[in-house]
């Protein structure tokens, strides 16, 4: 016999109460020895003192006893639980796969809302809050100049400026500064031949590891003298730079390598696992400190710092802002209207913050609609369940038990839409990777986070469970035989009142609402934003980058020649059309985007912050009629514009406008503040505006001076061809080797690459958008028709009647209808409400777009009711047409 | 009753440490002091006592003392402790049933398990007890 039937019959007596067993079993033996003793003739009362004597210490006999059988009652119920869990999850699991319609589909749905939302989640903790290998991330600040009249949110500092910081302020524990440049590494084989290659590298003050609390895993750290010792040049390796080019090899400390042409020695190797600002950059190089003389005007400078203990953001940032006030007090010609901005390691502009929120906001809006469409598929089945689970509960199953039954289904089906929203998530996460990876080392390693998944999942359990447990939940209130009596409808008379689902419905309605009516307006928005016409043609375009490496080319002049030659070559090539070159690249940009304040011959003296500026490009004649920026006025750039002759500049559309707004400009003249030359330009020509990528930003105002004029030593080309332009890489190739066979050709692509690349990040935003609003729009609408279908369902009975009693259709349906349509109407009513808000909020990005533009709201509304109607119509319309008394008979 | 005999002191339960010697004989440990052979003893007479039916507590304890003429005077109390672990290792198994008084009673009966047991410890005792009635017949 097991052991479960003798613990039963154990029970029986007094039910599972162990200690009143072992007392009757215990007062059975004594009462038995004192009568064993008084049938041998003892008197009664030394009868029970030997009974007591013979049988021992009661007290301790009891207490074992009962360690025993409580030991033994804890292991039973505890092998009881275990079984009835594992019934549980099988009958659990067969509960799903019995209903596969079911099943599938709130896979599905929980798929879409888990996977959208632990994507974003993961992109927000990737971007805000990432797992750094620099210590106290949150207590590390940049500082940034900013210009907001210029339409600078943030620019490095000038040395100067940090200078200032460094010593002034009382905010900050530590202060470090760099700025990333490549530098060209060269290895000589030992076959002979010279391979030069540009790497990414990064010159920062000696404390800045420090700074960082990261000390390089061989060798050492900077030390001042570093920097200050122009003889001793060092280099610290990255861990990439280690593995791949010495091999992991731990002797490199010491060794040499050439680094623009001079000997560097490897001080030090960084940890595997650090990086800062780019993954990418190979080497560290030492620089000193900023000095005040440093110059204010030239805005290069990165700046980090670490807060204080007890600082706050806000806090450096008041005390960095009466820094600003004082050096634009002090400076006005290099710092008047520049404010020093103090943000976070990743400084998010205003517009990105919004788009984030917004992105954010709907897709959680998406995952509550999810799981009300969940709940509202549960309830119905609860519903249809109802005499299943009536008839468990009078087959002895306690309501404990179906509960839990009933939770491990929700369990098993959250897990289930969990696993499924993997599917989702991952090539999301991979796509992110590929197109925003390269551009911000912060997401080139973007992956799921485990964290977000959990909890997404853990939400979407919590609301499954708690409806997918209501049919227990109603037990009570439910006798078994009425629940398998009654037709699974309820009663036939009058309307049953479900407001449960009525509110699921009406929110998933008013999700989907905002959902649309915000993702039209951010479309609009962008379509808006695309329509507007960039200034220049981009198709058949090839570009491409030189830069001439100051250790072979030391005389600028050189270095100039160098890239003239190159631009002679290319146009001596009847295969293209024009070649121009630049220092930036159109739709501003490329690095740095130096603005500078300009002084008007004509004009009086102003205020220092409030002077005319203007953004300098330098290009080479034929930019513009490569880049087919039209020429208004004047004529542009041509040979006889060299460095011998007048001055000249040409200017944009915008700038004519603002600083000669009724005048004829040509002829007037210039000066560049900040040009080392100083000297007046004269006014030879407007061309076109060539938009920046944001169409709000002020910096449409734009000169052009001549590159024979103000050379530099690196260029970006615009070489336009007549045809096949794949195939003018190739000349552009042989062109620049034909002047020096060493100089790399960098970046060499068709300017449509350029610009797609330059609007990607837009483009994956509105697509976020675009397919979050369908699939609430598909919820709500879907939402709609299982109500109306179920609820036709359930009425069967109730329809056939009335239609036998001669009901007309439209009016049944009406009926039918009005039940869903009601929640759905509210539903669309307060998301129109909540699209205000959030349009309002979102305001900033609607370019050109009115946030409560009554055509898409009324547009959007008008179709949410259609759908919703007509998903209704379908099922009811249906159950009309039906033959009444098969319908009854089906009963 | 005054004959001195052997008195088996099962107070070698108690010293504070009881509940958990218990405890542990039940989940099959053995402690490594000498109880522990005086308990399985007791456990062996008692599987003994059930050979002939079902029997409650008192009725063994009548029976041990019988047969064995009182030379072995258990505490009878500790019986019990002993019933309860034995049938939780599935040696016996109990049932309640009412005395000829209305009392509750609870019987216990040897299970297979219980008459296997006791039919290997028994030859097992018996090889051991001859064992050391020889060493102490040599001079």
């Amino acid at each position: 016999m097991g052991k479960d039937t003798m613990w039963r019959r154990y029970l029986r007596f007094w039910g599972a109460d162990p200690p009143a067993d072992v007392d009757a079993e215990i007062d059975f033996h004594l009462e038995a020895l004192v009568q064993h003793f008084i049938a041998r003739g003892m008197a009664a009362d030394q009868a029970r003192v030997e009974a007591a004597r013979r049988f021992g210490n009661v007290a301790r006999v009891r207490s074992e006893c009962l360690t025993v059988d409580e030991g033994w009652a804890r292991a039973a119920a505890r092998r009881e639980t275990l079984d009835a869990l594992s019934q549980d999850l099988r009958d659990g699991i067969r509960g799903l796969t019995g209903n596969p319609g079911f099943t599938v589909g709130a896979a599905l749905i929980l798929a879409l809302g888990i996977g959208l939302n632990t994507t974003v989640f993961s992109f927000n903790r990737a971007l805000l809050f990432p797992s750094l290998p620099i210590a106290d991330p949150p207590s590390l600040v940049r500082m940034w100049s900013q210009n907001l009249a210029r339409g600078i949110y943030v620019e490095p500092l000038s040395e100067g400026d940090s200078a200032d910081l460094f010593t002034a302020s009382q905010s900050f524990d530590e202060v470090a500064g760099y700025v990333t440049e490549p530098v060209t590494l060269t290895r000589t084989h030992p076959r002979g031949g010279v391979e030069a290659e540009r790497i990414p590298a990064m010159r920062a003050t000696t404390n800045l590891f420090a700074l960082l609390r990261v000390a390089p895993v061989l060798g050492r750290a900077f030390q001042p003298q570093d920097a200050a010792d122009e003889a001793s040049r060092v280099v610290i390796l990255s861990d990439r730079a280690w593995t791949n080019r010495f091999g992991a090899d731990r002797s490199v400390i010491g060794r040499d390598i050439v680094l623009n042409g001079r000997p560097h020695t490897i001080v030090g190797v960084m940890p595997h696992a650090f990086w800062f600002e780019s993954k990418e950059i190979e080497v560290w190089l030492p620089r000193p400190a900023p000095r005040v003389e440093g110059g204010r005007g030239a805005r290069t400078l990165m700046t980090i710092a670490r807060l204080e203990s007890g600082a706050t953001m806000q806090t450096a940032q008041a005390d960095v802002q009466a820094l600003a006030q004082r050096l634009a007090r002090e400076h006005p010609q290099t710092n008047a209207g520049w404010d020093i901005l103090v943000t976070g390691l990743l400084p998010l502009g205003p517009g990105e913050k919004v788009f984030f929120g917004l992105v954010t906001t709907l897709t959680s809006l998406l995952l509550a609609a999810a799981c009300a469409h969940i709940a509202n598929l549960l309830l119905a089945r609860g519903m249809e369940r109802r005499g299943e689970v009536a008839i468990r509960a009078a087959l002895g199953a306690r309501r404990g038990r179906i509960m839990r039954q009933l939770f491990v289904e929700s369990v098993a089906l959250s897990i289930l839409g969990g696993i499924c929203s993997l599917v989702v998530a991952l090539p999301i996460i991979a796509e992110i990777r590929a197109v925003l990876g390269p551009r911000t080392s912060y997401l080139s390693d973007l992956s799921i986070d485990g964290v977000a998944l959990a909890i997404t999942s853990g939400l979407t359990l919590l609301a499954s469970a708690l409806f997918g447990l209501a049919p227990a939940l109603r037990l009570s209130s439910v006798t078994a035989g009425d629940a398998i009596k009654q037709p699974p409808g309820g009663p036939i008379t009058g309307r049953p009142r479900r407001p449960l689902v009525s509110a699921l419905i009406g929110l998933e309605v008013a999700i989907a609402t905002v959902a649309l009516i915000v993702t039209v307006l951010y479309t609009r928005a962008g379509y808006n934003i695309l329509a507007i016409p960039y200034g220049f043609e981009s198709e058949n375009v090839v570009t491409f980058r030189l830069d001439v490496p100051e250790y072979k080319y030391s005389e600028a002049s050189a270095a100039a020649r160098v890239l003239t030659d190159v631009h002679q070559r290319l146009q001596a090539l009847p295969s293209l059309a024009a070649v121009g070159a630049s220092t930036r690249l159109p739709l501003n940009m490329g690095p740095g985007l130096p603005t500078q304040a300009i002084t008007l011959e004509d004009r009086p003296e102003v205020a220092q912050d409030q002077r005319p500026w203007t953004i300098t490009t330098t290009v080479m004649p034929g930019y513009f009629e490569a880049l087919g920026i039209r020429l208004l006025q004047g004529r542009t750039f041509e040979s006889q514009d060299s460095s011998e002759a007048q001055r000249v500049a040409v200017i944009s559309r915008s700038m004519a406008r603002a600083y000669w707004p009724d005048l004829d400009p040509v002829g007037r003249r210039l000066r560049l503040d900040g040009d080392t030359t100083s000297l007046w330009r004269t006014v030879i020509g407007v061309v076109d505006d060539v938009r920046p990528l944001d169409p709000t930003s002020p910096q449409v105002r734009q000169t052009y001076v001549p590159f024979a004029q103000s050379p530099g030593r690196a260029l970006i080309y615009f070489v336009a061809t007549r045809d096949a332009p794949l195939s003018r890489f190739q000349d552009v190739r042989v062109a620049v080797r034909g002047v020096d066979s060493e100089l790399p050709v960098l970046d060499l692509r068709m300017m449509t690459d350029v610009i797609s690349t330059a609007t990607s990040g837009s483009d994956m935003g509105q697509k976020t958008l675009r397919v979050n609003a369908a699939i609430a729009a598909l919820l709500a609408v879907s939402g709609v028709y299982s109500v109306v279908a179920f609820a036709v369902a359930r009425r069967r009975r109730e329809i056939a009647i009335r239609v036998a009693l001669g009901g007309t259709r439209p009016s049944i349906v009406a009926m039918l209808l009005g039940q869903a349509l009601r929640p759905a109407l509210i539903g669309v009513v307060v998301g129109l409400v909540l699209s205000g808000l959030v349009s309002r909020a979102i305001a900033i990005m609607l370019f050109g777009v009115d946030p409560l533009d009554p055509l898409t709201y009324g547009g959007t509304a008008i179709a949410l009711c259609v759908a919703a109607v007509a998903a209704s119509c379908v099922p009811a319309l249906r159950a009309t047409r039906a033959n009444p008394v098969s319908a009854l008979r089906a009963e | 009753m005054t004959t001195p005999g052997v008195f088996l002191p099962l107070t070698v339960y108690g010293n504070g440490d009881t509940l958990q010697r218990s405890h542990k004989l039940s989940m099959g440990e053995t402690p490594s002091r000498n109880p522990d052979l005086l308990r399985g003893t007791v456990e062996l007479l008692i599987l003994k006592a059930l050979t002939h039916g079902r029997q409650h507590g008192f009725g063994i304890a009548r029976w041990l003392e019988d047969v064995t003429s009182d030379v072995l005077r258990l505490e009878e109390g500790s019986l019990y402790p002993a019933l309860h672990r034995m049938e939780r290792r599935g040696w016996v198994e109990s049932e309640w049933g009412i005395s000829d008084n209305n009392r509750q009673v609870k019987y216990y009966r040897l299970t297979r398990r219980g008459r296997e047991y006791l039919q290997r410890e028994t030859s097992g005792w018996t090889e051991f007890a001859t064992a050391v009635f020889k060493v102490l017949q040599t001079t």
